[in-house]
This record gives structure tokens, sequence and C-alpha cells, in this order.
């Protein structure tokens, strides 16, 4: 304990107050001492002292026992803290331990509070009796926690507002209403409702029709009705599966440095939505995200399900050191664990895996032992559909490979023959071949038979490491590629480039053109590649490229000196051609398609366009299948050995773990498996039926919080991945049980709980500021109104396409990109020139590649998803504004709508304002807003007046 | 150098009011048309209007305790600068070229087997009052030695660039965390609204690895990331579209400002809403600001020429803007600018980075000049303004390379064991060197620190306790420097 402060310790009046009440309403000559005998052991049904006990060994044991011994003072037993002269049994004043609680200098973590200090008063007073046994200190951290308890029945409370109630939901509220002198504000008009329930349940805007059919039905369960139609809709798996990618850090590239794209990892974004969509019990959504590859087995929709594991960043770069790879690995598990308790269970593991959670009745080892559940999982692709279905998927696949492999080669030969005709490509006409370029080069020779073909690089023009995309060969008469492995020819290289995951020399002859389909050589300026053919053929020419793809982007590594020989045996070989008799100097690589086109004849154009038109449709097709086998779904390894890691120092192992979940939770047995060599399936279905046992007091609580929360803007629990004391506690407790045993007793269904929460009486509140409500409770914890809410940036970004008229309602598959994406042994990724109308689906459907910030989503909060989500931040920001006046998203949008309104409203101005209006916000202008937006049309166009309407509150708020 | 001075009748020394004002004015003056004259009369109507109901968040706050440094600018040299061909002189190393290192002949690094040591190919002099040796790569820097207290026994969690470029930034090795600035934006707010607070100015080369995940707010609200822009690239969407009648900007705001008034009369006491309103005149307000701040023609010949901004090299050049884009934003208040020297990596290691691993010697004779002069430059002109007093300049990268050669190479590994960094400015112990690395400079041996350390010393200058700098996020209160960090008391002056 810190320096003793001389003279006496001030008291405040309910200290002495309290004094009193201690000793039974003795009067009291002094405050200072109690002429009573003082009990020095704790007899049985000693509450006080109970509780004084805990609070020494919560508090203070930890540095002042028999060992540590901090300041000289030990607590441990009564004797030694007497001779310490830290209590004086029966005095307040001479008690040194509760004059330094009293003033606040100890415990140093912080005062206690002022019960405990009451307690610890009235213990010493009644003689500060001691248990037999030493005291030992004890964690608080481990102490009961609300949310551990198991999931109390609930009984309906009645409340002065039950004639307004329509389900148990309002009843709950009304009481805690009631129960703070607040009331609940009117419903609200059917307008109100109709947008708020449209973008809550579906994340767009109510249609017009929508809008007409709702305020001409007059029925009792008009709105019921609303509700049941859009909770069938498929948008609301787009809107709620949205939320739930947030959950889980849901991302398209792997993150860090390198940040390589995931084209695979859609599938799992798809099942997400189907889910919802299809209204599966959560305790399935649990098990199919857990171990969907086991119980879904054979069929690709269940399997994609463990993209959940991987959706998290992942570092690709190699580390040589051991250290490096194995911290690699536990960040990658510490992500799993942590993804899988924050969204499951809504505990912060993570925080448990240096020590014993600071605050949650988490031990360190519980953390590995969750983290030993996933020890098999890897990140990476994985083959989704296997046997016949597989062969046939990979045979089409090779076919339209084959066919967009002619297709480019076609695209190539045209533009090689317009490039020598734009002025200035390579000086004069020489007579001689055109320089080396990176693009295509051609080498042709007198017809000779070969079975190899050499292709040896003497020198690149920057000196670095040669590389080539493709080499092709050609025979008199033919116009097939001999060299290409679908035909059974092998290549060989005198080396490869280490480090990289592309650059192999399978890509010499695959018949895929472009950078990310190339070799490149382990040496600088020099190397060789071989094509072994299947049999001896004549040849006459070999094609061949650094970059030959369809938008050709590399130009280094060009070769610049070369020989090509041929050999029927492999040992002697004859030289057909080289580099001598072409140009020198810098070829122009890639001349701008636009100048090509200028150079072209009117066919050639036609011919371009056709084949760029063929190429993009082969992509699509080739990106569908390959969606349909492969996903970035993890891959299933045997389980490596998980031990506990002292200070979560990956050097530093201690003992070997076996699976487990949570320790502390009473109403379940945390042993997971039986023997530590478990297969990994086992693993993750055993865990998947403790987090989604009814006896889990957390994984009902946590899922209905989360709805809870998308509907309110806030959760019950506030902090809904953190069910734990550094969360908030529940606003409404009985609420939550009620809401979580209802939902465990009828089959774990969401749209039953949506279906209950949006036709309560508490969500059709208007917005009014009625009562008392903003005095007493400014920030409706209480649910006295419902304030409007501002989208989020994906719905903002969707209802502008749907206002637009532009909104494409094409569901699934590959995400469109809001980037142009290249690949150098690290991604980038840069922003569009231009939108368009691929990148105008719906916003789930963006490929959200991580660390790539899209101007308009990003400034309206939406997450990177680095990390998890639970619940997004709401800023209002210059930026925003910036973005939603002047960015090129909006602007071409509101020249759409202007577009759309022109279509149907017609020429006159009246009609036109009147119509724009009704698009942006589902009604009629007031006469003073009519006046002002046609002044707006007359003097700025239209698409101003449909600019200033997409940047206004109304729009963006519901 | 020598030739710049502050006596020198050409250049304008005043500095700006950090507000600025007077000096928009102006410029709107001098804009003449268009959006100049619409936005100054929205501007003087804001005034005029005395008092918005919007606070923003960003408003000036106070430090936990009285500091001398009021910003901040971060040079960040990606690719992991090699301390011993810089600023960490190792006379051992010299002698023992070419042999093993003692005790680590089979040394595994990051990307695989060591050599023998290797000296550096750069001779090595004692400058300034203070006798520092620098390497003969940095001229300029040299020159500065005595205003700076360099750091050399760093050490990162991270052998890998991603991750030990966001512990440098945000002090966690995982994606997902706020950085230093946006931390620092949060704590203390701006003290000019009109411009974004935190600025982030990539290099001319392209984006750092890991992308903007360097300059993230992370769980922080998205108000105090970092806003990229550069001296040839603006900030997003500040320029209005062009085309259309004249008038259109100024009608379109009042006709927004009717319809969002009208809503705001009819959801009374929604102070979100006003905030939007607030968010529209403050972005008004920055499309004014912003083209000033950022018009580097505006600045002299000589200052051009001091900083490097007229040289050949396009790069050099580039960076040069940067910097003395970087000196305009912190005049005018901005709170945090990092500039970057070097972007991400490419097909050939350090070639636009510092991550010389196969040619140290052609590598950094390419990247050291780009640096050099405009970084000396930098500190050199705001001291000569009076800035320096109250600015920070840090100047890190995310960990340094080995003594050693690489197998088969002329070049350096990765070694996060022992690294320099250094800051100069506002209340640091200038002249000044902490702790150091061994013999061979290998790994810290003496007052070893963390970047944690770091990170509570930067806070400290700014008068904020790494301790109580907090936020709430997924279950903890976060901070910059996690649960660690000790200020490096001896730094301060």
């Amino acid at each position: 304990m810190g320096r003793m402060k001389a003279g006496a310790v001030a008291l405040s009046a309910s200290t002495i107050l309290l004094i009193s009440t201690a000793t039974n309403g003795a009067k009291l000559s002094s405050v200072d001492f109690v002429h009573e005998t003082p009990r020095r052991r704790i007899t049985k049904g000693d509450d006080i002292s109970d509780r004084a006990i805990s609070i020494l060994q919560a508090n203070c044991i930890k540095c002042h026992d028999s060992v540590k011994k901090t300041a000289g003072i030990d607590l441990t037993t009564r004797s030694q803290a007497i001779s310490a002269k830290v209590i004086n049994e029966g005095s307040l004043s001479t008690s040194r331990l509760l004059r330094e609680v009293v003033e606040g200098r100890m415990p140093p973590s912080g005062k206690l509070g002022e019960q405990s200090i009451e307690v610890l008063q009235k213990w010493v007073l009644s003689g500060a009796a001691y248990p037999a046994t030493k005291l030992v200190a004890t964690n608080p951290a481990m102490q009961p926690l609300w949310s551990f308890q198991p999931v109390q029945p609930q009984r309906v409370p009645q409340t002065p507002f039950d004639k307004l109630a329509h389900n148990p939901i309002d009843h709950f509220v009304f009481d805690r209403l009631a129960a703070n002198r607040l009331a609940p504000a009117p419903r609200a008009d059917k307008l109100t409702l109709l947008r708020r329930v449209t973008i809550d349940l579906t994340g767009l805007p109510p249609t017009q029709s929508e809008i007409a059919t709702f305020s001409k039905d007059t029925s009792t369960h008009a709105y019921e009705k609303v509700v049941d139609r859009l909770l069938a809709s498929p948008a609301y798996g787009e809107r709620w599966g949205r939320h739930w990618l947030d959950v889980v850090r849901y991302g398209e590239s792997d993150g860090y440095e390198r940040n390589i794209i995931r084209p695979n990892a859609w599938p799992y974004r798809d099942y997400v939505i189907r889910a919802f969509n299809k209204d599966i019990p959560y305790t399935q959504f649990i098990s199919e995200q857990l171990a969907g590859d086991t119980i879904g087995k054979g069929d690709p929709n269940v399997e994609v399900a463990t993209g959940f594991l991987v959706a998290g960043i992942h570092d690709t770069v190699g580390n040589a050191t051991e250290e490096g790879t194995r911290q690699q690995r536990i960040s990658d598990l510490e992500d799993i664990t942590s993804t899988t308790s924050a969204a499951f269970l809504g505990l912060t593991i993570g925080c448990a895996r240096c020590h014993d959670h600071k605050f949650d009745p988490i031990p360190q080892r519980d953390f590995y032992r969750l983290a030993s559940v996933f020890a098999g999982v890897r990140f990476g692709e994985r083959t989704i559909i296997s046997g016949p279905a597989l062969s046939k998927a990979q045979a089409a696949k090779a076919e339209i490979a084959s066919f967009a492999f002619q297709a480019i080669n076609a695209l190539n030969e045209l533009d090689d023959a317009a490039r020598p005709r734009v002025p200035h490509t390579s000086g004069r006409p020489s007579g001689l071949r055109p320089a080396v370029n990176a693009r295509r080069n051609v080498d042709t020779f007198t017809p000779i038979l070969a079975r190899y073909v050499r292709f040896t690089v003497l020198a690149t023009r920057d000196g670095a490491e040669p590389c080539l995309d493709e080499i092709q060969v050609s025979g008199p008469g033919s116009h097939d590629d001999l060299a290409l492995a679908s035909h059974g020819a092998v290549a060989t290289a005198s080396g490869v480039l280490p480090g990289y995951e592309f650059h192999q020399i399978r890509h010499l002859n695959d018949g895929r053109l472009g950078n990310e389909y190339s070799w490149i050589s382990d040496k600088r300026g020099t190397g060789w590649v071989q094509i072994c053919l299947p049999s001896s053929k004549l040849i006459d020419g070999v094609v061949w490229s650094r970059d030959g793809g369809e938008v050709p982007r590399f130009d280094d590594r060009v070769t610049t000196r070369y020989r090509i020989e041929v050999s029927l045996d492999g040992t002697s070989w004859k030289t057909v051609s080289a580099e001598g008799g072409r140009e020198t100097g810098a070829a122009r690589d890639y001349v701008h398609p636009d100048e090509l086109l200028k150079e072209m004849t009117q066919a050639e154009r036609i011919r371009r366009s056709r084949i760029q038109k063929d190429i993009q449709d082969l992509r699509r097709r080739s990106e569908s299948l390959t969606a349909l086998n492969t996903a970035y779904a993890g891959q299933f390894t045997s389980p490596d050995p998980t031990y506990l890691l002292r200070r979560g120092d990956v050097m530093q192992r201690a003992e070997l773990v076996t699976p487990g979940a949570l320790s502390q939770v009473a109403s379940l047995e945390p042993d997971l498996c039986q023997a530590p060599n478990d297969t990994d399936p086992a693993r993750r279905i055993a865990l998947s039926h403790w987090i989604g046992s009814e006896r889990n007091p957390l994984a009902g609580r946590v899922i209905v919080n989360r709805i809870w929360q998308y509907h309110f803007g806030r959760g019950i629990v506030g902090t809904p991945s953190d069910f734990g004391r550094n969360g908030e506690k529940p606003s409404h407790p009985e609420l939550l049980d009620w809401l979580a045993n209802d939902f465990m007793a009828n089959g774990w269904r969401m749209k039953r709980l949506h279906r209950m929460i949006v036709t309560s009486a508490t969500y059709c509140q208007s917005g009014e500021s009625t009562g008392n409500g903003a005095k007493v409770d400014a920030g409706n914890r209480f649910l006295w109104h419902m304030p409007l809410r501002r989208m989020e940036a994906e719905a903002l970004r969707d209802a502008i396409l749907a206002t637009s008229g532009k909104l494409d309602r094409r569901m699934g598959g590959p995400g469109f990109q809001l980037f142009k994406y290249s690949e150098l042994n690290v991604a980038t990724y840069d922003p569009l020139d231009k939108y368009g109308p691929e990148t105008w689906r719906r916003s789930v459907y963006r490929a959200s590649a991580r660390a790539i910030r899209d101007e308009l989503l990003e400034t309206f909060d939406c997450p990177e998803s680095a990390q998890r989500e639970p619940r997004r931040a709401t800023t209002t920001t210059a930026l925003q504004a910036l973005s939603l006046l002047n960015g090129k998203f909006l602007l071409q949008q509101a020249d759409f709508f202007a577009d759309r309104v022109r279509r149907e409203a017609g020429s006159q101005p009246k009609a036109q304002v009147d119509r724009a209006f009704q698009l942006a916000f589902g009604r009629k202008p007031l006469e003073a807003e009519r006046k002002a937006a046609q002044r707006l049309v007359a003097k700025q166009g239209l698409p101003t007046l449909c600019r200033g309407l997409m940047n206004a509150n109304e729009f963006l708020y519901f | 150098m020598s030739s710049f001075t502050s006596k020198d009748p050409n250049i304008d020394t005043t500095p700006l009011t950090s507000e600025g004002l007077m000096d928009r004015r102006q410029f709107l003056g001098q804009m003449g048309t268009g959006l100049g004259s619409i936005a100054l009369a929205w501007l003087l109507a804001d005034e005029a209007r005395a008092a918005t109901q919007y606070t923003s968040p960003l408003a000036s706050k106070s430090p936990h305790f009285p500091a001398k440094a009021k910003r901040v600018i971060q040079i960040f040299c990606p690719g992991a600068v090699s301390q011993l061909d810089t600023f960490d002189y190792k006379p051992e190393l010299v002698r023992m070229h070419g042999q093993p290192m003692p005790g680590e002949e089979k040394l595994v690094t990051f990307q695989g087997g060591n050599g023998a040591l290797m000296k550096s190919p750069w001779g090595w002099k004692q400058h300034g009052k203070s006798g520092k040796w620098v390497s003969d790569l940095l001229p300029h820097l040299a020159e500065c030695v005595d205003d700076i207290a360099f750091v050399h026994s760093l050490t990162a969690k991270s052998n890998t660039h991603g991750p030990a470029m966001l512990q440098m930034n945000t002090g966690f090795i995982l994606e997902g965390f706020p950085s230093m600035g946006a931390w620092v934006t949060y704590a203390l707010g701006t003290s000019n609204q009109n411009l974004p607070a935190f600025v982030a100015i990539p290099d001319p080369r392209g984006m750092p690895p890991n992308g903007p995940a360097n300059w993230s707010g992370g769980f922080l609200p998205a108000t105090y990331q970092g806003t990229p822009f550069s001296y040839d690239q603006p900030i997003a969407n500040l320029k209005s579209p062009p085309s259309g009648g004249t008038g259109r900007e100024r009608e379109l705001r009042e006709f927004l400002d009717t319809l969002n008034h009208e809503h705001l009369r009819q959801h009374p006491g929604q102070n979100e809403l006003s905030a939007r309103i607030g968010a529209y005149e403050l972005a008004a307000r920055m499309q004014l600001s912003a083209p000033e701040a950022t018009d580097i023609s505006r600045e002299s010949k000589e200052t051009l020429a001091f900083y490097g901004a007229d040289s050949n090299d396009a790069t050099k050049a580039g960076y040069a803007r940067n910097c003395i884009l970087a000196r305009r934003l912190v005049e005018r208040g901005v709170r945090f600018v990092q500039v970057y020297c070097g972007s991400h990596a490419s097909a050939v290691d350090g070639f636009l980075n510092w991550d010389a691993h196969k040619t140290l010697k052609k590598d950094y004779e390419r990247h050291a000049p780009i640096m050099d002069q405009p970084t000396a430059a930098l500190i050199l002109d705001l001291k000569r303004r009076g800035l320096l007093e109250d600015t920070l300049v840090l100047w890190t990268t995310e960990f340094g390379r080995m003594p050693t050669h690489q197998t088969g190479s002329e070049g350096r590994d990765h070694n996060p064991m022992g690294f320099t960094a250094w800051m100069a400015g506002a209340g640091v112990k200038a002249g000044f060197s902490y702790g150091a690395t061994d013999e061979f400079g290998y790994k810290a041996v003496e007052n070893v620190c963390t970047i944690y350390d770091f990170h509570a010393t930067v806070l400290r200058f700014l008068g904020l306790d790494h301790k109580k700098l907090t936020y709430y996020h997924n279950g903890s209160m976060r901070r910059l420097t996690d649960v660690h960090g000790e200020v490096i008391r001896p730094l301060l002056a």
C-alpha cells in the first residue's frame, strides 16, 4: 500500500450512517471503537465476512500475499494483517486498509465501489473474521458472467400500455417505458412505415407499384401482407446476408502486402444469401459454416459454407524462418478461432491468446483448445465437385480455354497486321522484320521435321529474368498449335524464378496468354525453354510473347536476343531462327487499341469487336464453371498438434492441448473429442453441436440480439459481438431471454423473429419526440420512438441504382469489380475510369477486395473487411458530401435518373418534377418544393434536379 | 543548399495563419470565376450565420497535458531501409567484411540462407556538432544531424513487409487497426476544419505495400481515417463536375438547402440531419481551401529548387513536391501528414522501394537521392519558418536489413531485430542518438525498444498518454500501443 497519510480520515455521512446500521442501532459514543467481542473466525452464515474475504481475494491478495508481500504487507491471514497494522479490529480510522480504500489509493486498478467499501467497513467493525485457511488471490475475470448463466424463462409483463401492444415484445418494451415514466410514440404513417420496413428487410426502397398497392390496401392486415411479401423476396437474403458478411469479416482478397484477389470466394457469399432466403434453422447455419464439407458432402451448395472459416485475411508471403512461419500459422488460427467465438458466442476469445482473459471467464487454455478445433483448416481454394461432374466441368473448361486461346490469337493477328500502319511505330519502313515486342513475335522458317523445339534467351531488354507467356509451334497447312499441353506436348526449362505462385513452366504451353500464365527464368537475362512434341512433326514457325493477353500490361523482361533450335532426338540441334534480320531499337509494344482501330479497315474493325465479344462471353462461361468446381472455402488436412504458447510466443510451446470449447460455461461439457488425434471434421462437427445446443446460454441470445440490432440500430446488448464484461449490459435483459427462448423453442428460424419484430407496435412507432423522451432518454435506449436512420453504404448505392432505373437484379455468381486489377507479385487495384453496366448490380455482389476503398462506399462507413464489423459506425463528413455531389457514380446515375423521368413523365416541367420527387422520395412535392425544383430545372436542367434529390437527407434516411 | 537562407528576398517567409482565411479569400479573388465566387458567397453567408448547428467530430481538442508538438509529418520509406548503409555506422563490419558472422554461420532469414558479412558499399563521415556518422549515400540529411534524434535499437514483430508496415503504422501486425494518424486525429481533432485532418501522400511511383491500410481509421469512425492525395492527385471528388450553366452549383445547393430544411422541420430534434447539412457547408469550404493548399505552383522557384523539385529525375521531383505539399498542409493546421518515399513491391525486389535483396548498391543509388535532398529540405524549411518548433517530423521504415549478404547475391535480407528510425522537431532532443545494435548492426543490444515504445513516445510529444488514449472495439479498450509501450524519455528535450 502506498504511503500512509497522517491524520484522521474524513468519513462520509453515508459511512457514518452505515456504521450505526452495522451495530444494530447501538448508540456509538465514538465512531472510532466498538466495544464488542470481535469475531476472529468466520462462522457459518456470516455473510458480511464472506463477502469481505471475496473482496480481499479479488483485489488485494495478488500483491499482498506471503510471497510478494508488497510494501511489507501480507493479508493472507488475520494475524499477519493485524501485525502489519493494516487491520485494527473494530476500528475504522486506525485500520489502514480502510483508509486506503476509502481514499481510493488502493487497489491500484481503481477505487472499489461504495458497496464493497461498506462491506469492508462492516467487516472490520465486526472484528475482521478470517477463514481457517490462508487467503488466495482469485481472478475477478473468472467470476460468473451474466451471459454464461442459462437463459431464464420469462413471464410476459402487464403494462399500462397493453392496449397498444401487438405481441410480447411490446409488453417487455412498454414495461421499461412505464418504469421510466415514458410512453410509446404513436404509430407511424403508412408511407413512413412502408419505406422503413422495405429498406430494413430488403435494403431497397419500395417501388412505385408497391407504394400504390399499400396505400390503397385498407384491409386490417395490409401491413402484415407487406411484411410477408418482403420476407419472401430474394432481396431479403441479399440484405441480411450482407449483415452477416460484416460479422464474419468476409473479403475477396488476401489482404496484407500481396493482397491477391480471391476470384472464387463468392460461392460463400451466395451460400449466406441462400441460407437467409431459405430460412434454414440457425443451428444448421452454424454447423454448415463450421463443417459443411462433411455434413453437406456431395452438395456443393452446402460444402461452400466453410468459406466462413477462411473468409478473413491471410498472409501469403513465404517466410524462410521457423518463427515467421509459425507466426503466420497462429495468426490464421487466431483469425478463425476469434471469428467463430465472436460471431456465434459474442465473446472476445482472442484476448486469451497470451494470458487468461483479463475480464471474462476464459482461461488461456480455452483459446488454444478452441484453436485446436481448427488445426486442420488451411486457407485456400478447394475442389467442391468431384467424380464425373468434375471431369465434365474440366473438359468443358479446357474446351472454352482452347476457344479463348484461338480468339485471342486471332485478335493479336489483326493487331499485328495493323501495328506497322500506325505512324512512328518503328521509324521508317526498313524492310526488316519488326523489332521484338512484348505482345507477339513470329519466327518462320523452312519446314523441318522435329520433335523438340528449344527457345534460348540470350539477353533481355532490361537485364531482368526473361518472361515468356506462351510458345506456339505451327506446321505447314495447319492452324493448330502443335505445342499445346492438351495435345500431349511437354514443356521444360532451364529454371524457374523461385517465390512465385504463377510464372511456372506449365504455363508455357497451356494455351493461355497473359502475365498470370507465364514462365520466368531464374537467371537474369538468360534461360531456355523447350517443347517436346508427342511425336516428330513437320514444323515451320514459332509464335512467342511475353504478355499476349487480351489486355496487355507488361513490357518488362522482354527477350531481345534469342535462338530457336530444333532437334529430332534432343541431342543434336539445328538453329532455325534468331533475332537477326529484325529491327533493333525500342519497339512500341503496346500501341493503344484506339490507335490500331484508326488504321484498320471497316471490316477489320467489325471483326475485331466480334472477337472481343466472343472472348468476353468465353471468359464469363469459364468463370461460372470455375465457380462450380472450386471455391475459396478452405482446405482440410489432418490437424497439427496444438500447443499452449507461453505468453502467446510461438517459440515457447508449453503443453499439448486437446480440442475443447469454453470451460467456464457450466451448462455444457467443454471436452469436444476423446483423443487429441481426432480427425479434423470430427472436431469441427463437435464444436458446432456445442455451440448450437439449447443449453448453450450464448448462441441464442447473441443471434436474436444481432437481428434486433439491425432492426433498431442498436442491440439490446449494444456490443453485439461482446457479451463479456467489457461489453454493454442488456437494456432489456428479460426481453433478451424471452426472445432467445422463443427463438430456440420454435426451430431457430430467423424469418419468424423478423416478422415478430417488425409487426410489433414498438417497431411501428413514429419518430416523433413526444412527452419527456428526449429529456429522460436522449439515446432512445428504451425505444420510446423510432427516429430516422441513415442507410448503410450498400443500401444507399442500391437505392441510387433503383431510383435511376438501372439496378440489375441478377443474383449470385462472380462479383463485379469496382477496380482494375493487375498482379505482379503483389496485386494492385486501380479505380475505374467509368462504371459500366456490369457494376450496376446490388452492392452485395461487389468483389470486396480488402483495403480497396470505393470512394462512395468507403466514405459512408462501409468496412474494409479486414476485421469483423458487428456494428457499423454512422459518421457524417464533408468527404461524403463531396462524393455524393461530385462523384462519377452519382453524376452518371443522376443522368440516368433524368432520362427515366423524361421517359416516364414526358416533357412537361411540372410533370417531370412530380415524377422525380415520386421516384426519389415516394411522394409528391410540396408546393414550395415544386416551385424551387421547377426553377432549378428551368435554369440548370433536369439532371441537376436529380443530382439534388439524390443528395437530400430524405433520400438517405429512412 | 547553402545558397538557401532566410534572407533570400525572393522567398516569402511569412508563415500563413493556421486558419488561412485571409489567404483563402485572396486566393478566391484570384480565381475570379466559377467555383470561387460561388463558394465564396456560400462561405460568407455561412460566416454571417455565426453559429451552425453542426459540431464537427474533428473539432480541435486539448491533449492530456501541455505539449510542444502540435502536428506530425511522418516520412515512411517502404521496403525496409538498411540501417547499415544509412545511419548505423559499424566499423567492425568493414573490418570483418567477407568473413562469416561469428556464431551465425548457418543463419536463415526471411528469403533463406545468408553469406558472409558485407560492408556498406559507401564511405562514412562524421557530421555536425554532434559528430554523427552518416553514410556518404545521404549528403543532405548528413547536414541535418544536429536537428535529429536517432533511435538505433528498434525491433519489429514481423520480418514480412505487409505485417511489419502495419505494425509501424498501426501498432498491430494484423490489418484493421487504426493508424497512428487516425489515433492522433481522434485525440486532438484539427485546427483547420477546411482541410482533411489526416492526409496520406503516396509516392509518385504508386501506392505503398498494404495500400490504404496504412492510413486506415480501423474501427475508429471513418472521420478519422487518412485522406490520400498528393501534389498531382487531388482529393477525390473535390472538383464540381465540369460543364453546366453558370451558377449551377450555387443553385443546386440552395435547392438542397430548401429540401433539407423542410425535412428537418418535419423531423425536429434529429441531430444527424442537421449534422449532414453542416457537412455540406464544410464540403463547400474544403472545395475552396484545398486547391489553394495543394497548389505547389505558388512556391517560389528557389523553394522548388531547394527541395529538388526541379530535378531531372521525375520521381525525385515528385517526392520533393510531396514534401513541399506536406509543409503547406501543416502550415495550414493539418494535424497529421504521412509522406511515402517508395511504393509497393514489383517483380524485381528493390526496384520501386527500399527492399534491396539482390543489388543493394544499384538499388540505393536510385532510391537515396530521391529521399535525401527533399527530406533534408523539409526539415530546414520547417525550421526556417519556425514550424519545426511545434511540428514533429518522423522518419520511419518497417524493419532493417542484415549485415550479411544473401546467399548468391549482393543484397541484404530482412532484419526485424535491430533497425533505425529518427525524429526531429518539437520537443525532440536534437543531435542525439539512442540505443545501439551489436558490433555488426545485427541485433539491438543497448536500450532495446519496440514500436510500441516509439508510438508511446510520439504520443507523448503530442501531450497524449498512450495508456489513456483508448477506444472500445470488439471487447477491448483498444490502444495504439496494445498493452505495451514505455515512453522513451531520453528522447525528450
